[in-house]
């Protein structure tokens, strides 16, 4: 997805703004000259002067370009479904591995995976299985990295 | 000489060996397969480096680094397709050697020379960082601050073709790093309330989602789509070498030199040493009609500049502890999580450390060779991994990554939203490293910074008092005024021309 520098320029600024006014209701130090809100407040007035800057770059060469212009994945439905998948991965992951346990969390994503981008739905119900128990043992038992065992409890080893 | 002994003494241990034999094979499969990249390769190898001593988990990282972005050669040569994009600037001339039937030439020339220039970076580490650090180890408050924001000005000025564009990346990262308790006040800011962001923004999950996860978007986007049909098996790989380094060795010189010194540019990594170096040995050439048609000089000066970079770039990292590139900016951290703060103190607090750690980049280098050799002939096998099968196993290591630094899901959550927000920056010519500089290196500046305001009670003149701090300032501003400089001179030019008629 492109923007132009316009649309850059308004984000650089609300950006800006923003820092700039969550900044504001810092609380100052009584006995000292500069408080917590220095150095965001600094980085916001840089964002608002790099907004401007941009706007005027937006201004002398850049305002035939359209605000947004799709990247060609986001018009064809078989790539923005493979782009989609990839980012509900991990939200599925936060969501479901506590209460799933690693083992069948890691294994679904990586057979949806899988079958999404490779094909061959049995193939990868083993390629999954097994990278997901070899992962839980790596991670888990080798690196001591507390992943939870959720509805394979009984199973744990 | 004791300190040397010790440091071999921690390197040349069989677990520690084993780590950079597993590390550079890793390093090899990263940069070979196109789409990963070497950063990749080493914010996925984080979360097993804190499970290591200091020594492997460094060695791991300079070990994968080497080994990737020389890998990154292979399908450049093979397919036309760079495997990382430090291999990108001379990918025209090494396919046309492979198509005019000199493919082995061509890799025995990227193995060798980029052995070669990588040792020659770390010969340039190994004598001059601990000279250096005896110099910064008198640095107070105020030279750090100049010194973090010329690192920081000279990554937004280089990374980017627009400079605006450069430093907006720059202005993300330092926001991002003042999430959290605040450095010197000890209040919570940018919080909104939220218990996991008063510790800040994670660096290895926002490493991990930048780097890994909005390159796998592209990949299944279809930008890294890989094709490797009718690929030979390949024959002797050092017949020629011998008579291309005498040919050449002037550009194998000038392309380290090169690579090296842009390598130490915080924000420059091998990337744009290899450009540099390609496009400087254009210039100088005899033959620069050859270049882009196979010219193998071309290859020689900008194979030595990517690898010597890697080296380059651990100098300003240990010594002032401002990463030269991406991978040091997480190795930084790795260095920050093994308690060995980098600056001039770790080469007197751990002397036998960062010697194990200098020697293990001369070891990487020549390990190159021999694993590079063996890679190769078995490349063309690994080239056929398709894309779709990696993807998935790349996107689970990473959601484990970003997990295992502190056992916690919001750190997935870190990893998801900077790798969109990398996606998106990229897409629109706004680069990724100022800002991963910015967030890494935040809050040092900010703590300098207040320091430096709270001694001088308010005068900011004290900024420039002492000798290092004043001219470390002075270079700091000069270079933000160069583009309105250079603005203005333009300018009167133009505007003298016209005047001329």
């Amino acid at each position: 997805m492109r923007v132009n520098n316009l649309a850059l320029a308004l984000i650089a600024l609300v950006l800006g703004g923003g820092v700039l006014g969550v900044a504001s209701t810092f609380p100052s130090p009584r006995h000292q000259a500069f408080g917590p809100a220095l150095f965001p407040s600094l980085i916001g007035l840089a964002l608002v002067g790099c907004g401007v800057v941009l706007a005027v770059q937006w201004w002398l060469a850049d305002r035939e370009a359209p605000l947004l212009s799709l990247a060609p994945w986001m018009r064809s439905p078989a790539t923005a479904l493979n782009v989609a998948m990839l980012l509900a991965i991990p939200v599925f992951y936060i969501f479901a591995v506590d209460r799933l346990g690693f083992v069948p969390t890691a294994f679904i994503c990586l057979w949806l995976m899988l079958v999404r981008y490779h094909g061959r739905p049995v193939l990868s119900l083993f390629g999954a299985a097994a990278a997901a128990a070899i992962l839980q043992f790596v991670f888990a038992d080798i690196l001591l990295v507390p992943l939870p065992w959720g509805l394979l409890q009984p199973l744990a080893w | 000489m004791e300190t040397i002994l010790l440091a071999l003494e921690l390197l040349f241990r069989v677990d520690v060996m084993i780590v950079i034999l597993a590390s550079a094979m890793f390093g090899l499969f990263m940069g070979a397969i196109p789409g990963l990249t070497a950063t990749m390769a080493t914010a996925l190898l984080v979360p097993v480096t804190f499970f290591m001593d200091p020594v492997p988990a460094v060695a791991a990282i300079v070990t994968s680094s080497a080994m990737a972005i020389f890998a990154g050669d292979i399908p450049g040569t093979l397919l036309r397709i760079p495997g990382t994009p430090g291999s990108a600037a001379y990918v025209d001339d090494a396919y046309c050697l492979t198509q005019s039937g000199r493919a082995e030439l061509c890799l025995g020339v990227n193995l060798c020379f980029s052995a070669l220039g990588g040792l020659a970076g770390a010969l340039v580490l190994l004598f001059a960082a601990p000279a250096l650090a005896r110099v910064v180890i008198r640095f107070g408050t105020f030279e750090y601050f100049w010194l973090a924001m010329l690192g920081l000005t000279c990554a937004a000025f280089i990374s980017s073709s627009s400079l605006t564009k450069g430093t907006f990346s720059l202005l993300i990262g330092l926001l991002a790093s003042c999430v959290g308790i605040g450095a010197t006040t000890g209040l919570p800011r940018f919080t909104f309330g939220q218990i996991e962001l008063m510790g800040g923004i994670n660096f290895v999950p926002a490493m991990i989602g930048a780097f890994a996860l909005s390159e796998l978007i592209r990949t299944v986007s279809g930008g890294g789509a890989v094709n490797p049909a009718n690929l030979k098996p390949i024959g002797n790989l050092f017949s020629g070498i011998a008579r291309t380094f005498a040919q050449h060795w002037r550009q194998f010189l000038r392309g380290s030199t090169v690579g090296t010194v842009i390598g130490i540019l915080p924000g420059a990594g091998s990337t744009l040493a290899a450009w540099v170096a390609y496009a400087l040995a254009k210039q100088t050439s005899r033959k620069p009609d050859l270049y882009g048609k196979g010219s193998l000089e071309g290859i020689v000066a900008s194979t030595s500049a990517n690898n010597a970079a890697v080296s380059g770039a651990w100098v300003p990292a240990l010594v002032f502890g401002i990463p030269g590139d991406a991978v040091t900016a997480i190795a930084i951290g790795v260095l920050f999580i093994k308690g060995l703060n980098p600056g001039p103190t770790i080469f007197i607090n751990n002397p036998e450390v960062i010697d194990a750690v200098l020697i293990s980049f001369l070891l990487a280098n020549l390990l190159l060779i021999p694993l590079g050799f063996m890679f190769i002939k078995v490349a063309r096998h690994v080239l056929r991994v398709p894309s779709g099968v990696l993807s998935p196993f790349i996107l689970i290591l990473s959601i484990l990554g970003a997990f295992a630094i502190n056992n916690t899901l919001f750190d997935v959550g870190v990893m998801l939203l900077a790798g969109v927000i990398a996606y998106f920056m990229e897409e629109n010519g706004i680069p990724i490293a100022p800002a991963i500089l910015g967030l890494l290196l935040g809050t040092t500046v900010e703590e300098n910074f207040m320091t430096s305001a709270i001694k001088a009670d308010g005068n900011l003149l004290a900024f420039f008092e002492r000798p290092i701090a004043g001219t470390l300032g002075v270079l700091t501003i000069a270079l933000w005024l160069s583009p309105l400089v250079i603005w203005l001179a333009r300018r009167r030019s133009q505007a003298r021309l016209r005047a001329d008629g």
